[in-house]
């Protein structure tokens, strides 16, 4: 609008510098041509540049989906058992009681067994005892023990019976004062680490043996604090 | 085949006749608790008193019932401990300290006899 109206004006200019020419032939006398400077010519404008055009709804996405749930043990899928052989092998202290005469000995053990379901393993294994009494008298003590393991995830509760032999050194002579007997053991272990097939645990256990003698039976009351590794 | 009927004839026989003779009533099994308290007590003694041999006292225990083939009222012997459950257990409730200002120490070095404690 601000340009038709600048071009408007310029030429109505021009028409009121040339009315000579707008009269026609016969005029007598022509006054003095006044030349007016010429009007200033703005370049036309750059359009306003228009708003732009309200943003279209765009297509709808899906809604993003929920995160998923964390898993939990129930929803978990079981791991596929498999059987396997074990091998274990630990050790500890262990505080036995004979005849009220309290011993403080030394375990190891080695034993051999078999995981064959989820919740059950069943071992043999072979323990040795070395330490001494109160006043320092040796003793020894070797037991054989199959038994029977309840596997709950990390932990385990084992149970079995168990065949001991056990050696008194003699202060006197240095003889052996020997004793064969039976016992029940009741253990109870947990995995406290695995790397790749080898764990470590460590448990208590305890032992009641009886030492069967021909007269008389004594009884061997025994608590093992163990640590040890299962491949 | 003969020959194994009469072995065996024959071992039953031998079986039988040392059944028939008796001897249960003997024992000379040492794991017993005046023996194993014995044993502590001589172990103790020779922490605690200096001079005192601990192969010098015997703690053996055996009975026999005499009873033989031939002589079922035999005689009866044996060994005891020489020192007793009671006794041993005496040595033991003592200190280390008791045991030589009491001179349990100095009896048991010179004897192997019981009464030492107190």
């Amino acid at each position: 609008m601000k340009a038709s109206l600048t071009w408007a004006s310029a030429s109505g200019a021009l028409l009121l510098a040339f009315p000579v020419y707008a009269q026609g032939p016969g005029a007598t006398e022509l006054p003095p041509i006044t030349v007016l400077p010429p009007l200033p010519i703005s370049p036309p404008e750059s359009p306003t540049p228009l708003p732009l055009p309200l943003p279209l709804p765009l297509p709808l996405s899906p809604p993003p989906s929920p995160p998923p749930a964390p898993m939990t043990s129930a929803s978990r899928p079981a791991p596929a058992f498999e059987e396997s052989i074990e091998l274990r092998l630990d050790g500890g202290a262990t505080y036995r009681n004979l005849f009220g005469i309290p011993m403080s000995m030394g375990t190891v053990e080695m034993g051999v067994g078999a995981h064959v379901s989820q919740h059950l393993a069943v071992y043999m294994a072979f323990q040795l005892d070395v330490g001494q009494t109160a006043t320092g008298l040796a003793a020894r003590a070797y037991t054989l023990a199959p038994s029977v393991e309840w596997v709950a995830d990390r932990f385990r509760l084992g149970t079995g019976v168990e065949l001991l032999w056990f050696d008194l050194i003699r202060a006197s002579n240095g003889s052996a004062l020997g004793q064969g007997g039976l016992g029940l053991h009741l253990g109870v272990s947990v995995d406290v680490l695995t790397l790749r097939r080898v764990t470590a645990f460590v448990g208590v256990r305890g032992q009641l043996d009886v030492l069967l003698g021909p007269e008389e039976a004594s009884c061997l009351e025994s608590v093992t604090g163990i640590g040890g590794l299962r491949f | 085949m003969r020959w194994s009927m009469r072995s065996a004839y024959m071992v039953g026989g031998m079986w039988s006749a040392f059944v028939a003779c008796d001897f249960s009533g003997n024992d000379t099994n040492n794991f017993r608790p005046d023996v194993v308290y014995c044993e502590e007590a001589l172990s103790y003694l020779a922490s605690c008193c200096p001079k005192f041999d601990a192969g010098a006292v015997s703690c053996q225990y055996a009975y026999y019932s005499g009873a033989t083939c031939f002589d079922k009222d035999g005689s009866p012997s044996g060994l005891a401990p020489t020192f007793s459950q009671s006794e041993s257990q005496c040595i033991l409730d003592e200190s280390c300290k008791a045991l030589v200002s009491t001179g349990v120490c100095a009896r048991a070095e010179v004897h192997d006899a019981p009464g030492i404690c107190p």
